[in-house]
Parts: structure tokens; sequence; C-alpha cells
């Protein structure tokens, strides 16, 4: 087991390799020119070459690619174009406003969805399943902005029952109570999509246990069905759990820039989004990398957990 | 005597879509105290359906929709699953087909037991390990405390089976009901576990239904046996009375399917067939066939020389060892033109993985391999395709469910070059329908549409549709029911003997593969033991695996194994 986890570690270095190789030369390939947008037509030609230089612009690619990949480990990303300042600075905070919507988001997905789905999965055919199943089906094609301002409209505007958007009341001591107010029009917005998806697979799951043999089994012993519920069908459900939570992670992601935007969540979308209209570099480029790589940590973690929970591969 | 269990015209309907099915039309049976009750039937009769609605296990489309049964004079039938509660496992308890899927895969095995000891024995946790501990003892499991911290996929399918019998009898049951308990096993496992279930209920005193389609298990375990029939019963009696005068023509039929070990013997070689060499196979003879069959001349057809083949596990990637199974070993053998060479070897012994081997159809390891002279590996296998082909076990992952019989037949024709015009393909192909006793007419229709028995016989006219000279039939009949499986090899022994056909015949029932087979091979972990004239059978010098295989037989008319 310790020898698996390590080689999936191991596995990381090429990955990552390759991520940065993608995100550095995706970004190069773009039709905007830094220095153009950056610096007024007055120069002449001959300053212009001069910046070029001196941002190392003039150089090959690969070169240049090799002086980011360093920045990345030592100058916390190199320098924003726009704001003049090291990239981490801007990046690094709103990526952590952007975890923390991400977290909230990831636990409502799975709360509510193996809620969902569970409880349609042992009503299986019953009318509790058929309205659940009709929710699920409308919920998956609502467009996430426009579902995120008819819960603003819902529980801000209509009902003043949660903060519309931000991340700390203005006035009030910012405390963690505060955070959670904030999150919970966000995190539920964001997680819809995921919150379903979750919820279906869930509700295979839960089917396809109760149909099992092993459970055909366990009822022919005579054990009760909320043992049988609990314990059997609820252990053997934890892989699927698993596995969807840490595939929908990607469109959590996704849906969390939407998010950030519609509840003016101080997060990497906004910071993103920034950067893209003033063609900076720099900080696309550190910020789509930490995206990429926490993906590929969730990947790790759901595979460890995969591993764990299933007794053929712990054992191997 | 008062009945342990009877059951009282019952009937079981199943709601399908835009269909409802009487799978079980007034059953009546009695399982008295201690005695072994053998309900024996085909596939589809209802037997496993009866089974079930005794204790309520039921899928959610079926219902009993009349009829009564009853447990010690409890009536059963209507009781919801918290009263049934009371007798599952405590008073009945319950053996399935598969112990690969019958047990939970995420729950070590002295979770299993410490939970069914728990709640039937009411004890601590630490005594019900200690229960679960003796009862792995008791059915003969020498590492008790290794299997109590292993989960069901670390164990063998024979010690799955015993886990399983452990966890129905700790509870101590009047009635054990057994649903085909051995039919997922090895014949030479599938004997053990017989015997310790006999010996086990035999101690307590515990009735046994034992629910089955294989005569030989009825006569080795019952002292009473009903047989089934679509729904119904049809006969009752004492075991060795319906074994050796049965007085339904079902009944006969059934038992006349299954070929006795040493039968061949009994009719002359070249005509030996099943059911008294009665026309069963529903089809008429070739007509232009007058010539006797073309003579065995033991002129080698197919030569395997140092076959070997190796899978690779694990390695770069998996984060585990690479490690190599060897499936199959340094196998020297040959068929020779017009024989039906027999290889036969329990699950996991390579027999399947050789058959793929002799056609080409895996790359080898290590090895040569002849057809009619040509070395297969080194030529293009177009030309030889043809004249090998393949009958696969099951017929109904063997044929594409969307395309028309007709055309899976027409294809190769064209493909390989048997036939150079539509026309002249279609006509090979109603001649092969022909051949296999079903009408040209089915050509049109779709797989689905064909019962398992008939869909192996379009198997069997898509490849001999090509005139091969051999064919590999990799276990072609273990699928099919007792009686179809008996039309199929009747079949397939007058097919041999019109087309002069050579078989490599791959099986695992020893009693079939001496029927059929002129010479047999023995594999045991991808390795030839020995190969012998099936007639030598029974000669003294047979190595110990084939004699392992001839134990594990359990002959129809055994003498019974009687438990006062």
């Amino acid at each position: 087991m310790v020898r698996q986890i390590l080689w999936r570690l191991v596995n990381l270095v090429p990955l990552l390799f390759v991520i940065s190789l993608l995100v550095f030369f995706i970004s190069q390939a773009g039709p905007a020119d830094p220095i153009k947008d950056v610096l007024s037509q007055k120069m002449s030609a001959e300053q212009i070459e001069q910046i070029r230089q001196a941002y190392g612009l003039d150089q090959p690619a690969w070169s240049q690619y090799l002086h980011w990949l360093r920045d990345m480990f030592t100058n916390g990303g190199g320098i924003s174009l726009s704001v003049r300042s090291p990239v981490s600075g801007i990046v690094y905070p709103a990526f952590l406003n952007t975890l923390i919507l991400g977290a909230a988001t990831v636990v409502v997905t799975v709360v509510l969805g193996v809620l969902i789905g569970f409880v349609s999965g042992i009503r299986h055919g019953r009318l509790v399943d058929r309205a659940a199943m009709l929710f699920v089906q409308i919920g998956s094609n609502l467009p996430i902005y426009w579902f995120g301002l008819i819960i603003i409209w819902l529980t801000a505007v209509w009902r003043n029952w949660l903060p519309a958007g931000g991340m700390h009341d203005l006035r009030g001591d910012g405390g963690f109570g505060d955070l959670l107010l904030h999150l919970i029009a966000p995190a539920f917005a964001a997680s819809l999509v995921s919150m379903l998806i979750v919820a279906r697979f869930v509700r295979a799951a839960v089917i396809e246990s109760a149909q099992s043999d092993y459970i055909r089994t366990y009822r022919s012993q005579g054990f009760g069905r909320a043992a049988i519920l609990g314990k059997h069908i609820g252990r053997n459900i934890l892989p699927p759990i698993v596995n969807t939570t840490g595939l929908t992670v990607g469109s959590v992601i996704t849906g969390v820039v939407f998010v950030e935007t519609i509840f003016s969540w101080p997060g990497l979308g906004s910071v993103l989004l920034n950067a893209i209209a003033g063609s900076d570099y720099p900080v696309i480029q550190s910020g789509i990398l930490l995206v990429a790589v926490t993906f590929v940590i969730v990947n790790l973690i759901t595979d460890v957990l995969l591993d764990l929970l299933n007794p053929r591969l712990r054992h191997s | 005597m008062t009945a342990v269990l009877s059951v009282d015209g019952l009937h079981v309907d199943f709601q399908l879509p835009g269909a409802v099915v009487n799978a079980v039309r007034g059953v009546d049976l009695e399982v008295h105290p201690g005695e072994v009750l053998a309900l024996v039937g085909e596939s589809g009769s209802g037997k496993s359906v009866t089974a079930a609605s005794i204790l309520g296990l039921l899928p959610g489309t079926a219902r009993v929709t009349a009829g009564s049964i009853r447990f010690e004079g409890n009536e059963l039938v209507g009781l919801p699953d918290k009263r049934l509660n009371v007798f599952r496992g405590a008073g009945i308890g319950m053996i399935f087909q598969d112990p690969v899927t019958s047990l939970d895969p995420s729950f070590t095995i002295g979770s299993q037991l410490g939970d069914t000891a728990r709640l039937h024995l009411k004890v601590s946790r630490d005594a019900a390990r200690e229960v679960g501990h003796t009862w792995l003892d008791r059915v003969g499991i020498a590492d008790p405390e290794r299997v109590l911290r292993s989960y069901p996929h670390e164990l063998s399918g024979g010690m799955r089976q015993r886990v399983m019998i452990a966890l129905a009898g700790l509870s101590g049951p009047k009635l054990l009901i057994a649903d085909e308990p051995t039919t997922a096993l090895d014949a030479t496992v599938q004997k053990q576990i017989l015997d310790l279930l006999l010996d086990l209920t035999g101690e307590t005193g515990t009735a046994v239904l034992l629910i089955t389609h294989d005569f030989g298990v009825v006569s080795h375990t019952s002292s009473r046996v009903a047989v089934m029939r679509a729904g119904a019963i049809v006969e009752v009696g004492e075991t060795a009375q319906v074994l050796g005068a049965p007085e339904h023509p079902y009944t006969r039929i059934l038992i006349d399917s299954v070929p006795a070990i040493g039968q061949r013997h009994a009719v002359a070689g070249q005509e030996r067939r099943l059911l008294s060499a009665t026309p069963h196979t529903g089809r008429v003879q070739l007509s232009d066939r007058t010539a006797a069959p073309r003579p065995d001349t033991g002129e080698p057809i197919l030569e395997l020389a140092g076959v070997a083949k190796e899978f690779a596990i694990g390695g770069l990637g998996t984060g585990r060892h690479k490690t190599t199974v060897r499936a199959v070993d340094d196998v020297t053998l040959s068929v020779r033109r017009g024989e039906i060479f027999g290889l036969i070897g329990e699950s996991g012994s390579g027999k399947s993985t050789l058959a793929r081997l002799a056609g080409g159809l895996l790359p080898l390891t290590a090895g040569r391999i002849n057809f009619d002279g040509t070395d297969v590996t080194a030529v293009d296998k177009h030309d030889l395709r043809r004249r090998f082909q393949y009958v696969f076990q099951d017929a109904t992952t063997a044929l594409n469910p969307r395309i028309k019989v007709g055309d899976q037949i027409t294809r190769p024709l064209l493909r390989l070059g048997k036939a150079s015009s539509r026309k002249q393909a279609a006509q090979l192909t109603s001649r092969a329908l022909d051949l296999v006793g079903l009408s040209a007419g089915y050509a049109d229709r779709y797989p689905r549409e064909f019962s398992g028995g008939q869909r192996q016989r379009i198997s069997i006219a898509r490849a001999i549709a090509l005139e091969p000279d051999l064919l590999i039939l990799d276990e072609p009949t273990s699928a099919l029911d007792v009686s179809t499986q008996a039309t199929i090899l009747n079949l397939l022994l007058d097919l041999k003997d019109e087309l002069d056909l050579t078989y490599l015949f791959i099986g695992h029932n020893l009693a079939v593969i001496e029927f059929v087979c002129d010479r047999i091979g023995v594999l045991k972990q991808g390795s030839l033991i020995e190969t012998f004239e099936a007639d030598d059978l029974f000669a003294a010098d047979r190595q110990p695996a084939t004699r392992a295989l001839l134990d594990a037989v359990l002959p129809l008319g055994a003498p019974l194994t009687t438990k006062d």
C-alpha cells in the first residue's frame, strides 16, 4: 500500500512537468503581445526591443520556459506585467479564497448529493425517487449563473436572510461565523451540477448494491433492514461516492469561477479575468498552474482513497 | 411424521413489462426432518423461484399469487420482512450458487461470521469471533485465523462455499435450502462440498432442500427427489426409485441425456449417440452422403510443439511488481485427422488459453504450431482461417446481437473466399442451417429470437458453413441444459461423420469428454499431464490428476450414502 502511494507520488513528477509545459506554451501561443498592450505607442522600436530584452522576451521559447519555471520556484512566479508586483502576492490570496469556496462547495456536493441519491436509491421506483430524479433532470440543465442570480434574489433581495455577496461583512468582525454566512449561497450555487451528478451515481450504486447477491445473503440470515442499509449498503457505496466526488471537482472549479463573479467573491476567478483582459501572462500562467495542480492533487487523493476502500487493491 | 416444510399449491408470477410470466404453477412439496430432498429441473423450470419464495427473497417483480408455505406449522406467505426475519437464518438457512458474489466483498470473513453469530446467538464480539473460528474449523478450513482476517476475494471458490456453509449453519437452522451449491465449482471441489454439507446436516439432523440440475448430485446426496418442469412438479419419489425407473417421460429424457461414465462402451464406436440414438437432433440426414465416414488415418492435422503462453501482471505504472503467469507450459500434442481429441482440466488449468493458441487467436510465448504441415505462426493466417473454425461456450455472446444470423454466417463465407457471390453464399448458408437442424428461413432473424440451444446450433452452422477441416470446440455445451446438451452432442457426432471433420473438444465434464472423444489429454496448471485413448480411461497406469477427475464424477447409479 505504502509502495503504491509512493509510486503514485513519483508519477506526479512527469505529469506536473507536462502540465507546466502545456500551461506555458498554450499561453505563449495566444495572439496578444504583452509588451504592446502594456507600453504606449510613443516608444520607438529600439526602446521596445530593449524592454523585450529586459523581460527576456527576445530569447528562444525553451529558454523563456526555463526562466519561468525557475521564477515559479524562487521568485514567486515572477513580476506581474500590469501591477508590477510579485505574482505570488496577487495570486495566492485569491487562490486561498477560491479554495475556501471550493471546499465549501465540495462539502455541500457530498452531503446533499449522497442524501438525495441514497433516499431515492432505497425508494427506487417510488414517488420520492421519481420526484428526486425529475429534480435532478431539471437541475442539471440549469445555467449556473442564472441559478446564482435566482439564489441571490431569493435569499438576499426577496427575503433578507443572507448577504448578497462578498466574503465578509464590511461592518462586522470578519470572524468565522460571518464567513460561513457568506459561504452558504455561493457554495450552494456552485455545487448544483456536481451535487446532482453525485446523487445520480449514489442512487445507481445503492440500487445495484441492494439487488446484489451478498445483500440477499444478509437478508436470508435475518438481518434487519436498518442494519443492512446502514452497514453493508453504506459501506459498499463508499467507493462510487469518492470516485464521483473526485471527478466532479473539475466542474466545481469551473462553477466556482462563474459563481465568484456573481457573488463578488474575491477569488482566483476575478483575478484571472482581469489578467486575461490585460494580457498579464505571469499571472495567467501561475493561476492556471495552481488550478491544474489542485486538480491533480485531488485526483491523487481520490485514487489513494479508492485504493484504501477496495480490499482487492489494499491487500495486493 | 410431520414435515419441517410444506409447500401447497404455490403460484408465483413475474410482472414483466407487458407480460405476466407464471414461473411457478401449483407446486406441492414436503420436506421431512433430517431428510435430503432434491429439487431437480432445467433452467427456467421454476426451482430457484420456489426456493426464493420460501424465505421471501423474490425479486421486486415477482409475487406469490396463491398457495401456502408452512415452516413447522407457521405460515410464511404474506408475512412482512420483519416477521420473516424470525425464521430467516434461525429456522431456515440458505446457501446460494455463486460463492463469489454471495459474500460481501468489503468485509472480512471474520466480520461477516461475527455479525451473523451476534445476531442469532446474542453473544459478545469476542465470543462471536470464537464461534466464527469454531465453525471455520468445522467446515474443514485448515487455518481459521488467517481466513477470519481474509476478504472473500482472497479465498478460492471452494473455500468461499465452505464459508457460506458456516454462515448458514452457525445459527442452527432446522432446514437448509441449498440452491445449486456446487454448480459454480470444479468437479473435484463439488464432491468435497457436497460431502461436507451432508456430514454437517447429518450430525444435527437438519433437513436439506437441495436445488440442482445435475442428476449426479441428486444421486449422490438425496433420499427423495422432486422433478420440476415448467413451474410444476412432474414426479416425486425415492431417489433410487425415480432414477432407476422413472415414471414420467420427461424424467426419462433428463436421465438419458446425461452420459454416464463408461457409456461409450455400451454402444458401437461410430454409432454412439445419447437418448438411445433416437433422432432427437431434429434434423434430416444429408442425402448426398452414402459412403461410410473416412476412417481415422492417424495422420496429424494439428501439431503443437512446446507451446507456452505467459501473461504479464503488474509492472511499470501499476505500483506492483511485474510478475508473469505461465498459463500454458510446454504443451506438445497432435490431433489426428478424423478424430475427436478431448482436452479436460479444471478451471484455470489453461485449456481455453490453449484452445485460443491452437487457432492463432493469441500470440505464442514459445513453441510451434503446425496445421496440416504448415507453421501457423509463419504464414499469413488468412488462408488457414477457413480451415479451422471455433465454437465457443456462450453462444449468446459469441453471436453479434445486432446482425441477422444469416448475415453472420454469410460474411465469413465471402470474406474468406469460400463463396464468390452473394447468391452462392446464401445457398451455403441455408445448407449449413439445414445441417444443424434449423430451417433456412431462420436466416432473417436476430440471435435474441432463439433459445440457448438454437443459438449454439447457429454458432456451429457458422463454423461448418466454411467447410473447415478442424473445429475447435471450447466447452460447447457447458452453458446448456442437460437435454439440450445431449442433442448438441448428438449433432456434433453426426456432423463429424457426415463432413469428415476433426474436433478439438475442450471441456471440464469427464463423462461428456469420455463419451464424445476418441483420445483425451488432461491439463493441470498449464501442463499436459498425459494423453490416452478414451477407452483406456480406467487403465491402471493413469496419472493422479486424471484419477482425481475420475473420482470426482458423481455417477447416476451410485449407492446411496445413508446417514442414519
